[in-house]
């Protein structure tokens, strides 16, 4: 009898890592959100449903909120235009074998979108490096410094996430489907009709609605570019009425529940279209697709594929180097004029630039680190729970995902800088590397759930005939096998954090400068030319962490 | 069966997160903790005055430099949790508006505060220790002959060429529209829309407007604050800079204590540090005017003495800067 | 290893039992078959004798130790039960080399003494040395499977279970393995319990079989016993291939196997049945003849071709014919 031990029905301890879960979830993201909304609802202290819809039909806010909408539009009508030619001759056109295009188009959607577009308002600027080149182009100015210039750049900046959805999508068109077609007598342009554009209209509203919400979450091109021409949206205003005089945080609170409203529900209705318009002949990926060739029209192609690059990539970088580079900005470009001081500037140890680089590593590192664990016991806690408490946990460490960072962080304020919150984190850098856990939790969650669900459940059973305790199998079974997935979070957690803005602007403590901060502030009350070499010196980080970490892996690479 | 053994996983982090909290919150007190300074201005000058503080006494500084807006902006989105023990803001009306709501500590006993400018001590609560002149700033390539007054540049040459920095974010333009009205009366609006009709761009803080000057997408800035000009002008881009003739604000940069300080001592000192010679001198060397009159401006910029003041009331400026700001910013959108 | 089982039951949901309960014993080194259709619980009893599930009511003992206790609700968990287990699947850990999954228990329970001795031992008996620094996706099914009983014979155990280890493979590797795996668990004196549905391998492997359906044990004995004597429908029928007659007189249905009955006369008190070919395969080594008597379509083996269409006269001795018992 001795060796025996009571049979328990469902084990305590699922209770107490479901329950921790759910608590650490409730609090750190749940409870601000629900601080937010409620917030809307009240008008100096009293209650009220009409609370909202009240504050902002008193302002101009109905017409942020169509600036908001308008600039959504426009950003998908771009992003389509560059990612559905790109997407078909990539997947149905000899074209395709051009494979570097795909590692290519990474640079646009991984800069953030503050940097490219100082980038290119320090390239179109009258007397900017543009016109410093060719000195007669002030009708692309005025065009430029518009919302089509704001839409234009966050389409450059979005459109290889649609195109990486269409593509999947084309290459899942089995060739047969085409071919079936031709057989039967359509021409191109018929089949075109009939049976590709049909199937691709799914996948097409599901991208397109997903970049609207991107686009209407973004803060970073309507900061920069926005403010200055005055187009004012949501997250902007948001973030000026939290942060500068006069501060009104129940207009605040008001902006971020329309912002939240609008945003859950595109993504309810991207569900919707999910589920209802997937074709079952999409099942799976194909690798026999057709493949027309492109014969005379390949000049043209490669014509539209370098100007896509040149705009996407080229004018922003050759920007930013320049600027960077440049003695005094007036002086224009001259080799009489090249300097690296701005670079000794930033890099001296002891310079505000060398801190932030310094800050923002640090914190990235531990905001990476916390968000691996944390993420790694929330997607495992998933995997392995039933029912309500299980969707708790799924949805709500996914939430920061589908909903605008600007939204999360009024919501983190609320609840950290609230007078009755014991804990003194606000105004700490805690309270930065949390927000970063917050906004970037659902990175690791989704990596590390899809590997654990990969996990059959005799690997694990397999282990215990063998005698194995349950840490033993932890060590020696699950966590290797999740081990990708959590290299991979941990990595997009760090690559991201070292570069958010918003975050680090709202709730950076007294004293702390990130290399976003300093690239923000150099670029709106010090020097551009620092703030540039700051953004570069950023990006040649990311770079260097990714290929550090793809160089590690494949040296480790042992199993698939 | 593997939820047992997730079991210690969730242990493990069930316990690091409560010691990264209880860690965040054990640094909040102990009498060496920096002291925490919320500053507009200039930011080299804000970082170079927490330099010599902590050179003179030994004490870090945690510095928050913005603009005017985003500091005030952030006192009072922190008014429930105060972390500031000292404040500096680029406008004097803003620093009354904390001052009448009785959140300040008056510091009878600065040293040298005898020796401040006319007008330029609050109530030993408000410090005037620099302050900027606003100007109008113009690029010589572009501009041949500025205007010599504000209203010159209502008229059609100057269409599309000029900027002001946004009163919302400036506490300095701020101070120039409410200073103008205040001089003017109501009659003082006719200005600005006149401005705003010729094509006004209203852009960011001091330093955006004057950037859209030096690089030629703006010809000329009103209002802006004259050190930066002189700044620049020492860098050689192609700036140059002169008073309106029928008068401007010369705008004190009040220092003030936070009467939530759990740091007063220090905060005193740093007042002291202020208003020495040494830190003067700095303030001289960016091309500020030194809050002290014995201490003489920056030899490459204009007196204090030789500048055109208007006649302006700070306490209705201060009582009206939130409905001039309001107004304004309807005018513009 | 002994292994009694008292009154087990299984159930998931309170009312419907997974497995009825049942008492039987296996004795030391014998090779037993759990032989039912899918979802008739022999992967179940299989589990709970693993500790995989917990049963609802009853004993299981090993020898005299006591594994599983459902009346005072006490159970030896499946890490210190000491047993091997083969899977259907091989769950092989693809991130751990060959050597590294075989040695996996002994690493487990700290049994670390002449490892590498060990596991090359549990591999040579597989036929599968030097494979030890390879990595699972670079075998081959058969040899994945023969890595998975190497990995349940390495810690010596006195009991391995095994869950449809061969239905993953091909035919002839199949009929290979059942070969080789029989006679390591013969050598090593090694009780095992097998579950497979395939009848063909629990009749060629097993010292006795269980057939199960619906949670129950329908019957237990050796090959020849069930095969000859069946005292059910069902495993008549799962076991080889019946024919059935309904006697006229008595309305009792009655069995037989298809190698009973010949188109030449055998004993002079033969049953004789004429009967319309209905269909014919060609086995190789003799004719698969489906003929119809009245509803009935009974197999019957010929050493020569006959027509479809067809009337022949088919003889069956008397004593083949036999009652089955219901239940």
């Amino acid at each position: 009898m001795s060796e025996t031990t009571a049979i328990k029905k469902d084990s305590r301890f699922t209770k107490v890592t479901q329950w921790t879960a759910a608590f650490t979830l409730l609090i750190i993201i749940v409870i601000p959100l629900i601080m937010v909304i409620m917030r809307s609802f009240s008008i100096d202290g009293t209650w009220q449903l009409s609370a909202p819809i009240e504050l902002i039909a008193q302002s101009d806010l109905g017409s942020v909120y169509v600036n908001s909408l308008y600039l959504g539009l426009l950003v998908v009508l771009g992003s389509t235009l560059l990612a559905l030619p790109l997407a078909f001759l990539m997947t149905k056109t000899d074209f395709k074998r051009h494979k570097w295009l795909d590692t290519i188009l990474i640079v646009p959607f991984m800069t953030p979108p503050y940097i490219a577009s100082m980038g290119w308002m320090l390239f179109m600027q009258s007397r900017g490096i543009l016109e410093s080149v060719f000195p007669s182009v002030n009708l692309l100015q005025r065009g430029f410094f518009s919302v089509y210039g704001i839409a234009m750049i966050m389409s450059f900046n979005l459109f290889p996430f649609l195109y990486l959805i269409l593509k999947n999508a084309l290459l899942k068109i089995n060739s047969s489907l085409e071919e079936a077609g031709a057989v039967h007598g359509g021409s191109f342009q018929y089949r075109l009709k009939r049976i590709i554009f049909p199937l691709m209209i799914s996948p097409l509203a599901m991208g397109a609605l997903l970049v609207f919400v991107k686009t209407i979450s973004e803060f970073g091109t309507p900061a920069t570019l926005g403010r200055q021409i005055g187009y004012y949206v949501l997250t902007t205003e948001i973030y000026q009425y939290t942060s500068s005089w006069p501060i009104d945080f129940g207009r605040a609170a008001a902006i971020s529940s329309v912002l939240l409203v609008t945003s859950m529900t595109i993504w309810f209705v991207q569900t919707w279209i999910n589920t209802r318009y997937t074709w079952q002949t999409l099942g799976s990926k194909s690798k026999q697709t057709k493949e027309y060739t492109l014969g005379k029209w390949r000049y043209l192609v490669w014509l539209y594929v370098g100007g896509v690059l040149l705009l996407a990539i080229g004018v922003p970088y050759f920007s930013m180097i320049a600027t960077s580079l440049m003695n005094t900005r007036g002086a224009g470009l001259a080799w009489s004029n090249f300097t690296f001081r701005h670079f000794q500037a930033v890099l001296t140890p002891g310079s505000q630039g060398y801190r932030g680089i310094v800050t923002s590593i640090q914190l990235a590192l531990a905001a990476a680190t916390l968000a691996a664990v944390l993420g790694t016991f929330y997607a495992l806690t998933v995997v392995k729970s039933k029912g309500k408490i299980k969707g708790f946990i799924d949805s709500s460490s996914l939430i920061s995902n589908t909903i605008p960072a600007v939204v999360v962080i009024v919501g983190l304020i609320f609840f950290w800088n609230h007078p009755n919150n014991p804990f003194a984190v606000y105004n700490t850098s805690s309270m930065v590397i949390l927000a970063y856990v917050v906004l970037f939790l659902p990175f690791t969650v989704q990596y590390v759930k899809s590997s654990a669900q990969q996990i059959d459940n005799s690997l694990y059973q397999a282990a215990r005939v063998g005698g194995a305790s349950r840490w033993f199998i932890f060590k020696k079974i699950t966590l290797p096998l999740i081990w990708p997935g959590i290299i991979a979070g941990w990595i997009m957690t760090f690559i991201i954090s070292t570069r958010e803005l918003i975050a680090s602007l709202m709730i950076r403590p007294p004293g702390m400068v990130t290399t976003a901060t300093y690239i923000f502030g150099q670029f709106e009350q010090g020097n551009a030319s620092q703030g540039m070499a700051m953004a570069l010196i950023t990006v040649t980080l990311t770079v260097v962490v990714m290929v550090a970490v793809q160089r590690m892996q494949k040296g480790a690479r042992r199993f698939e | 069966m593997k939820n047992k053994m997730m079991k210690k996983v969730s242990g493990i982090v069930g316990l690091g997160t409560a010691f990264l909290l209880i860690s965040a919150c054990a640094a909040a007190d102990g009498s060496d903790e920096p002291l925490v300074v919320y500053s507009a201005g200039p930011g080299g000058l804000a970082e170079s005055l927490a330099e010599g503080f902590t050179q003179e006494t030994g004490r870090e500084v945690d510095l928050f430099q913005s603009t005017t807006g985003s500091v005030v902006g952030r006192l009072e989105a922190e008014m429930d949790n105060p972390a500031a023990d000292v404040v500096i803001l680029a406008s004097w009306p803003s620093g009354m508006d904390l001052m009448e709501r009785e959140l300040l500590h008056t510091y009878a006993d600065a040293e040298n505060a005898d020796l401040l400018n006319e007008g330029w001590n609050g109530d030993n609560q408000l410090f005037g220790y620099s302050a900027s002149a606003l100007g109008i700033t113009y690029n010589t390539e572009l501009i041949e002959q500025a205007g010599e007054d504000w209203a010159d540049y209502t008229d059609e040459e100057f269409n599309g060429l000029v900027a002001m920095p946004d009163p919302s974010e400036s506490g300095s333009a701020l101070d120039f529209i409410a200073g103008y009205l205040s001089d003017q009366g109501d009659s003082g609006w006719a200005l600005f829309e006149e401005l705003v009709e010729n094509d006004l761009e209203v852009a960011g803080a001091n330093r955006p407007a004057l950037d859209s000057v030096i690089n030629g997408a703006n010809g000329v800035v009103l209002a802006g604050v004259d050190y930066m000009a002189y700044s620049v002008m020492e860098q050689g881009e192609p700036i140059d800079i002169h008073y309106a003739s029928s008068g401007t604000v010369v705008n004190p940069r009040p220092a003030m204590i936070l009467d939530s300080s759990e740091r007063k001592e220090a905060a005193e000192q740093f007042i002291d540090y202020l208003l020495s010679d040494g830190a003067q001198e700095i303030v001289a060397d960016d091309y500020l005017l030194p809050g002290r009159s014995d201490i003489d401006a920056h030899p490459d910029r204009v007196p204090f003495e030789d500048i055109n003041e208007l006649d302006i009331d700070w306490e209705w400026m201060m009582e009206e800067q939130e409905n001039i700001n309001e107004r304004f910013q309807e005018s513009i959108r | 290893m002994r292994i009694t089982v008292n009154n087990l039951s299984k159930s998931y949901d309170g009312e419907k039992f997974a497995f009825k309960p049942s008492s039987f014993e296996i004795h030391q080194g014998e090779f037993v078959t759990l032989l039912g259709p899918s979802g008739c619980g022999k992967t179940t009893l299989l589990r709970l004798l693993a500790g995989l599930e917990m049963g609802n009511s009853g004993q299981i003992h090993f020898d005299d130790r006591l594994i599983f206790d459902g009346e005072v609700k006490r159970v030896v968990p499946t890490e210190k039960r000491q047993i091997g287990m083969v899977f259907q699947d091989f769950a092989l850990w693809p991130h751990m080399t060959i050597f590294e999954n075989v040695a996996f228990g002994l690493r487990a329970q700290k049994d670390t003494d002449r490892l590498a001795e060990r596991v090359r031992w549990a591999l040579a008996k597989v036929d599968l040395v030097g494979y030890d620094t390879r990595y699972p996706r670079q075998l081959s099914g058969g040899q994945q499977q023969r890595v998975a009983f190497a990995r349940a014979i390495v810690t010596e155990p006195e009991l391995i279970l095994l869950d449809e280890p061969l239905s993953a493979l091909d035919a002839l590797l199949r009929n290979q393995l059942r070969v080789e795996l029989v006679s390591i668990a013969k050598e090593l004196d090694i009780t095992c319990v097998y579950v497979t549905h395939d009848q063909e391998e629990a009749m060629s492997m097993s010292d006795r079989i269980f057939v199960m359906k619906d949670g129950e044990i329908l019957q237990q004995g050796e090959p020849e016993i069930l095969y000859h004597n069946p005292t059910h429908p069902f495993v008549a029928e799962f076991v080889g291939k019946t024919n059935r007659i309904t006697d006229p007189a008595t309305r009792e249905e009655k069995i037989f196997r298809p190698e009973d009955l010949s188109l030449e006369p055998q004993k002079f008190d033969d049953l004789i049945y004429q009967a319309t070919v209905h269909h014919v395969a060609y086995l190789g080594d003799r004719y698969e003849v489906i003929v119809k008597y009245g509803q009935e379509e009974w197999t019957v083996y010929s050493k020569k071709r006959v027509n479809i269409g067809e009337r022949i006269d088919i003889h069956l001795p008397k004593k083949a014919l036999k009652l089955t018992q219901y239940a």
